[in-house]
């Protein structure tokens, strides 16, 4: 097309995107001798150079902050804000993530939980939101493959999680922080159910990466790998003869006249326009970017976009919207050792009021409270040996818990490419409306007096609820999948509905929000793709 | 409990974290090396094994003068610094780095800082809580002695580390760890053998 474009790169599975899920498809069907070619928007990043800026930065609460944006592939930053996203509607679903090779799995708390069987079922059961058009059992199998590749250490002590089990998990579960084990003891039996969380983090020498030795800074990078980032299978997929081709921005996917994706199309830094042909390609690049580029992938018989014929492209956006607490416990728990997290409250996450409000899941934070403490300290005013103490005391016994509330998919809430904002290689931005409704408010009046009760069970003191639904970065729904090509973008296998070689491997597909992170589910999904195609190839 | 590992002493296994990933992770120990390599004034209160490390590197890399005699308003800095947060030993090259970046964020830092450390010589004042009480009226040498006593626990010049015109001085250096070395590690900096997390943290009394 245009008169700058240079050369044609070609590959029997082209996948837009390098995060977990675009790295797991690209592995194992490069494992199968296909010929691969990954392109990933942003740079290729080092792990020594995101630690030191890490170390480096004044904002350490920021989790995007060692993580710079480029300007040919922009990504949210919020310190200062670059109002990357344009968020619109009652509520801002101000998201986090990654435009990197390896994607926004260098930071995030690795929880690696399985949805529950339920929530495949959300219409049947309780009328609300929608089925899967797959079962839990269908996705078991495909779980277990995930915990496998991502290394995933969970109780197998015979805990409960409420997701059956076929397998045990590869690797027992970590021992817990005397934070947690503290916790647990004060929380379980005093009507709640506190448990381990399956995480994709080393208890042990995995995958030839180290276990984990409690650096505790999971988010905003693991300095060691004994968490699972989306890196490493992009190295295994490399290593297994794929080609990942970083600053690779695509902006255009392209049909022929069989409804069939000929190429894409990206630019490079510098605006140059590429063509990329194969025989199946694979959207694989985060809950907002793939939506926004089949929008803006336009042309005469698909004035709607892409894939979009039933017009539920960019639709039904969800997240966990997230409240949480703060206190002071009347006894030095001493948060900070280990890794940040390593417990769930998981007694809300299902049951017949999913009818009337959302389920959510709690969780307990283990990220050392020095630098709060400390700030909090100095504010204060406090010299001396009183600010020692108080640095002390508050690193000691701040308490701090969040919730996951599963939201329902409204076609409402959506993201939609920007007609005014356009970055600087000329593509449009994301513009995102959303707006959290009673379903999660009802919701999080109880997850309030909850927190309320946890609190007092500590004596606590200072007492600081943060009841902001704030987005948790779990981007869902934007590419819903459904048994009806009238309201939904994919079928059960993940392959477009209008578009017969056209895969999308992202949580965009999850048709229900549930309550916990989405990405052994993605893993699980684009495992699943890989099998697919595998079988076409 | 069932994984629960021998338990370990935090305190002894200080000295190095072995890298552990192909990705270019530095020992801790490494690093402060490099850090030394080219600072000749650091040799002086360095182990033998380091200074040996450190002369060798010496004779290949410009040399770096220390704080010279001569800068009497440095020196005047440290001493005001050790004042002010009372801490056993302070590093002089984050101490020079702060007072650069403290100058640098306000034009009347330096004079502030010279009329506080002069206020204490005046009076007499030999420990912090009674030349907080004995500046309280003052607002312009409240607000250095509080200045200072930030940067040197966060780390941090500028609004409390939370906009982007902040700067990092130290990290794993910043006073506010000094407070809590026993029991949490500094994020990034693994002190101990996995599994040290379990027990709870044995509290040194001597500190506080």
């Amino acid at each position: 097309m245009a008169g700058n474009s240079v050369g044609t790169l070609a590959a029997d599975v082209v996948i837009v995107g390098s995060g977990v899920a675009g790295a797991l498809v690209a592995h194992q069907l490069a494992l199968s001798g296909a010929s691969v070619l990954v392109l990933e928007a942003g740079p290729r990043l080092e792990r020594w150079r995101i630690v030191e800026n890490y170390r480096n930065t004044p904002s350490k609460d920021d989790f995007m902050a060692p993580y710079p944006s480029t300007k040919y592939a922009p990504h949210p930053e919020y310190t200062p804000e670059n109002n990357y996203l344009i968020l619109k509607g009652t509520h801002k679903y101000n998201s986090q993530y990654i435009r990197a090779v390896g994607g926004t799995t260098w930071h995030w708390a690795a929880a690696a939980w399985r949805f529950l069987p339920n929530d495949f079922k959300m219409k049947t059961l309780y009328g609300v939101g929608r089925d899967w058009p797959i079962s839990y059992d269908e996705l078991e199998p495909y779980y277990y493959r995930a915990e496998v590749e991502l290394g995933v250490s969970g109780p197998n002590d015979g805990t409960d999680l409420g997701s059956p089990r076929k397998q045990p998990y590869p690797m027992d579960h970590l021992p817990l922080s005397w934070n947690d084990q503290r916790f647990s003891a004060v929380v379980n039996g005093a009507g709640h159910i506190v448990v381990s969380e399956p995480v994709a983090r080393n208890s042990r020498a995995y995958d030839q990466r180290p276990n984990c030795c409690g650096n505790n800074n999971c988010m905003p990078i693991c300095p060691i790998a004994a968490m699972y980032s989306g890196i490493i299978h992009v190295e295994k997929a490399e290593k297994a003869g794929a080609r990942v081709l970083a600053d690779a921005v695509v902006y255009r996917i392209e049909v022929d006249a069989k409804e069939r994706i000929s190429a894409v199309h990206y630019k490079d830094p510098e605006g140059v326009t590429h063509r990329v042909t194969g025989k199946y390609f694979v959207l694989a690049a985060n809950g907002i970017e793939i939506p926004k580029l089949m929008l803006i992938s336009t042309d005469d018989r698909h004035k709607n976009g892409i894939g979009n014929s039933s017009d539920q492209v960019g639709r039904n956006l969800m997240d966990h919207p997230g409240t949480g607490v703060t206190f002071l416990a009347n006894e030095d728990l001493w948060p900070g050792r280990g890794p940040i997290e390593m417990t769930s409250i998981v007694d809300m996450r299902d049951g017949a009021f999913r009818a009337e409000y959302a389920a959510k899941k709690l969780h307990l934070n283990n990220m050392a409270q020095t630098n709060h403490a400390a700030q909090t300290a100095l504010k204060d005013g406090l010299v001396g040996v009183k600010l020692n103490q108080e640095i002390r005391r508050r690193a000691a016994r701040t308490v701090n818990i969040n919730s996951f509330h599963d939201i329902l998919p409204d076609p409402e809430n959506r993201i939609r490419p920007s007609s005014e904002k356009r970055d600087a290689l000329g593509i449009p931005q994301p513009e995102i409306t959303y707006s959290i409704n009673d379903y999660v408010k009802k919701s999080a009046v109880l997850t309030h007096q909850a927190y309320a009760s946890i609190a007092a069970m500590f004596g606590g003191t200072e007492i600081k609820f943060d009841d902001d639904f704030a987005p948790n970065n779990h981007i869902m729904g934007a590419t819903i999948m459904g048994g009806d090509p009238r309201d939904s973008v994919v079928d059960a296998h993940c392959r477009s509905h209008d578009h017969e070689n056209l895969f999308i491997a992202s949580g965009s597909v999850m048709p229900v929000a549930g309550t916990v992170n989405c990405t052994l589910t993605i893993a699980a999904l684009s495992l699943r793709i890989a099998d697919t195609l595998r079988t076409v190839l | 409990m069932k994984q629960r590992p021998p338990v370990v002493d935090e305190r002894s296994s200080d000295q190095s974290i072995p890298a552990a990933t192909g990705n270019g992770v530095f020992s801790a120990s490494r690093r402060k090396l490099m850090l030394l390599a080219g600072v000749s004034f650091a040799v002086m209160s360095t182990p033998r094994w380091l200074q040996q490390a450190s002369a060798q590197t010496i004779s290949s890399t410009p040399v770096i003068p220390p704080p010279s005699a001569g800068n009497q308003q440095q020196t005047n800095f440290m001493a005001l610094s050790a004042l002010l947060t009372a801490a056993p030993k302070l590093n002089p090259r984050i101490g020079a780095r702060l007072y650069s970046a403290l100058s640098a964020q306000a034009i009347e830092f330096e004079k502030q800082a010279a009329a506080l450390w002069q206020y204490s010589l005046d009076h007499q004042i030999k420990d912090v809580d009674n030349l907080a009480a004995a500046v309280g009226n003052d607002s312009a040498l409240s607000l250095v002695l509080h200045g200072i006593i930030s940067a040197w626990y966060l780390g941090v010049v500028g609004d409390g580390g939370v906009t982007d015109g902040a700067k990092v001085i130290a990290f794993e250096q910043a006073l506010m760890f000094d407070q809590v070395r026993d029991a949490v590690v500094v994020p990034t900096y693994c002190r101990a053998a996995p599994g040290y997390w379990v027990t709870q943290p044995a509290v040194l009394k001597a500190r506080i």
